[in-house]
């Protein structure tokens, strides 16, 4: 990354601490308020962030996927209780339909056989938007087309949550006419790719908040006359939660990497989705083994182990499930063939085409 | 916000690499024709001194070393293509492999001039093999309590002691010896120093120990006041401990440590893709998702050292994910296998999980105890 990049990486660490409440009922105050979520989606709007994937041309930051990588990682890490990542993913995919955003832009995941676009109005039911209740419009992709839908009165919201308490509400359509319609270009990633990429991401956040937690925790808290980090059990059980948050971490950055340089459709298609597998994998072991070495102390509200561990469990089902992504998987492998699997896997290795061998 | 922990800077490679691992996979279309998976599974257990010599003619042994020492004086991550080629398709590269691994960089970085010129050019050929002798019946993962001695007496080297669970002694024509030639005093890890015995030799009596697989790889190996070369130290004395150390981080995070159950995963992914119910699929795809981060991992970390970094601490999670990865392919492959067949006599699938449903406990165990490499993640992670 760049100089532009680090320095914009710094003004978002800098945001995103700001914007993180300060105690752990904060959260819950910050995901029902109007006024929170609105005096939030202002500094962040200040900021320039909702366009950083906005090309320059149009006055965008002109960001590319290893910086929102970066970025939604930061995001993670602070459990921020905004549409932060959504916004970002929201006004990026609108600029590369040619479409304007507008501000509070969420996205969503519309099943195509529970909706219908003619060509003057949408019609159906898209399920748990992320933070639709607190956002003016919504962006969802229906076939090769980007559409982006006013929730306004007319549209019945159902609120809902997720289990870190962040809003995914049901929105129903009925006839209503767009804000805009545009066509995603060939070779551009779908939403649910883009989603894929952002809640890869928020878990390797999450998963370095967890373990650096943890590890301070089990430092100061001391039993049988000694800190818990004397124990060899609870070593063991550190070193397990490190090597899950490490192999998140790589995954994340290589995604991020994939989908700026998209060598190919089919790579990057197949490295997002291995990367938020493994990615559900890691979220449900560190969960578990964060809480097991936090004790009591882990389930305690005050204490903000839960604010990361059931954002983990929320993520870990969001923009693919498990099942999902197995399947997803397992088409490419079948479309391959078993024999050309391993060819396939050391395509996607970076090559640097500016390297010189030593000889 | 939390800086992030570890360091995997993703490496690229250089760009010929996708003509070198063509080559290779040509090279082994014809060598192992007709090899079945379940010999392939054998991979880097896989003792047969005529395919390493094959190898060593391709310029696949010691290819990062001077050419003054038989080496080809090409980049790690080149090796590393050929390394990862070679065990994702199960070729039995044993006989020559710890002496490419470690005991050649050992001697490239600690031995003198006469030991390298010795044994360096035989090893890039083929010729000669070497094992390491470094666990005894009282010291495995505690190391430091190694008690073979060596003393120096009338200008020469004498060593006395036992060494056990030493890998290939019986087909090896050199070994790496770990002996105590002072005593520990305070500090336990002191007084230890390397040497290079040239086997057989007298006064060395080696004992093939059969493992529960039935093949005979470990030995044990007796040395009753065997006299050594006069050139016999490495590096220098008493810095055992150190050397031993540089040693083990190249022997950590390779793609040894993800590949061993590589041929089992192939045949499992044949049987997924014709399979009517999900159940290997969804197995096929959870083992692909955690392969595709790991090598990348892997990759980083020899990447890194390449540049003379020390990523003692990434180089230990990806041996901790590596041989967990490793050991659960046959663990979750024998779920899946028909109630009906008996492992021993049915289809490739059946026979590979046969072979590597034991063997794979070794994984875990080699080169570092699971519970040794956690302690020093924890360590590394400030907790202590």
């Amino acid at each position: 990354m760049n100089v532009e990049s680090d320095l914009l990486i710094e003004s978002m660490a800098r945001l995103f601490a700001d914007l993180a409440p300060s105690t752990a009922p904060g959260w819950e105050e910050a995901l029902a308020s109007r006024s929170m979520q609105l005096r939030a989606r202002e500094q962040v709007s200040t900021s320039g962030l909702p366009d950083l994937l906005v090309g320059q041309e149009a006055n965008g930051f002109g960001g590319g996927w290893s910086d929102a990588g970066a970025i939604f990682g930061l995001a993670g890490s602070e459990a921020l209780p905004y549409p932060v990542v959504e916004s970002v993913l929201a006004n990026g995919l609108l600029h590369e339909a040619g479409l304007l955003a507008v501000a509070g832009t969420t996205i969503g995941r519309a099943d195509s056989s529970q909706v219908s676009l003619t060509d003057s109005t949408f019609t159906g039911t898209v399920k748990a938007v992320p933070w639709a209740s607190h956002c003016e419009a919504v962006v969802l992709q229906v076939g090769s087309k980007i559409v982006l839908l006013r929730i306004a009165n007319r549209a019945g919201v159902v609120s809902r949550r997720n289990l870190a308490g962040e809003s995914r509400d049901d929105l129903i359509f009925e006839a209503v006419q767009p804000i805009a319609v545009g066509y995603l270009p060939e070779g551009a990633l779908s939403l649910e790719l883009r989603g894929a990429i952002a809640r890869t991401a928020q878990i390797a956040g999450a998963l370095e908040s967890v373990l650096s937690m943890t590890c301070d925790y089990v430092r100061t808290r001391q039993q049988f006359g000694r800190p818990l980090s004397g124990f060899q059990a609870i070593q063991q059980q550190i070193a397990v939660l490190a090597a899950e948050t490490a192999a998140v971490g790589c995954a994340a950055v290589a995604v991020g990497k994939s989908a700026a340089e998209r060598r190919s459709q089919s790579t990057v298609a197949f490295e997002i989705i291995a990367a938020k597998l493994r990615a559900n994998e890691a979220a449900g072991i560190a969960a578990s083994t964060a809480h097991q070495i936090h004790g009591a102390m882990g389930i305690t509200s005050e204490y903000k182990l839960h604010l990361f561990t059931r954002r983990l469990w929320s993520w870990r089902g969001e923009f693919g499930n498990d099942a999902y992504l197995k399947r997803e998987l397992t088409g490419l492998i079948r479309g391959l063939g078993a024999d050309r699997f391993w060819q396939f896997l050391t395509t996607m290795d970076p090559v640097d085409f500016g390297q010189v061998a030593p000889n | 916000m939390s800086p992030t922990t570890f360091k995997f800077p993703l490496a690229a490679f250089p760009e010929n690499i996708a003509e070198l691992r063509q080559e290779v996979r040509e090279f082994l279309g014809k060598e192992l024709r007709g090899v079945p998976a379940h010999a392939r599974a054998r991979s880097w257990s896989g003792f047969d001194p005529d395919f390493s010599r094959k190898l060593a003619a391709k310029g696949w042994i010691g290819m990062t070393w001077p050419r003054r020492y038989g080496g080809h004086e090409r980049s790690p991550l080149e090796r590393y293509a050929v390394i990862e080629e070679l065990l994702a398709a199960g070729a039995p590269v044993c006989a020559h492999w710890t002496a490419d691994r470690q005991s050649g960089p050992l001697l490239l970085r600690f031995g003198t001039e006469s030991q390298r010129m010795r044994s360096l050019p035989k090893i890039a050929s083929g010729e000669i093999f070497f094992c390491i002798g470094m666990s005894e019946p009282n010291a495995g993962s505690d190391l430091a309590a190694v008690s073979t001695r060596a003393v120096m007496r009338g200008g020469r080297w004498r060593l006395t002691g036992t060494k056990i669970w030493t890998t290939n002694a019986n087909r090896s024509q050199r070994m790496i010896v770990l002996a105590r030639t002072r005593d520990p005093g305070q500090a336990r890890h002191a007084g230890l120093s390397q040497f290079l015995v040239e086997l057989p030799s007298p006064g060395i009596t080696i004992r093939p120990i059969t493992d529960f697989v039935g093949e005979r790889e470990f030995n044990e190996v007796q040395f009753d006041d065997a006299i050594l070369d006069e050139d016999a130290l490495i590096g220098r004395e008493g810095d055992g401990w150190k050397q031993v150390g540089a040693e083990l981080a190249l022997e950590r995070s390779g793609p040894e440590r993800i590949f061993s159950s590589a041929p089992l995963l192939m045949e499992l992914m044949r049987e997924a893709t014709t399979a009517s119910d999900s159940s290997k699929s969804d197995l096929v795809a959870k083992l692909v998702a955690q392969l595709w981060i790991l090598r990348k991992m892997s990759a980083s970390v020899a990447r890194r050292a390449m540049l003379g970094e020390n990523p003692a601490l990434e180089a230990a999670l990806v041996k901790d994910l590596g041989t967990t990865f490793e050991q659960s392919i046959p663990m979750e492959s024998h779920a899946l296998v028909d109630p009906n067949s008996e492992l021993l006599d049915e289809g490739e699938f059946e026979r590979t999980l046969a072979y590597l449903l034991p063997f794979s406990r070794t994984y875990s165990i080699r080169g570092g105890t699971r519970e040794i490499l956690r302690g020093v993640i924890a360590k590394g992670l400030d907790v202590r």
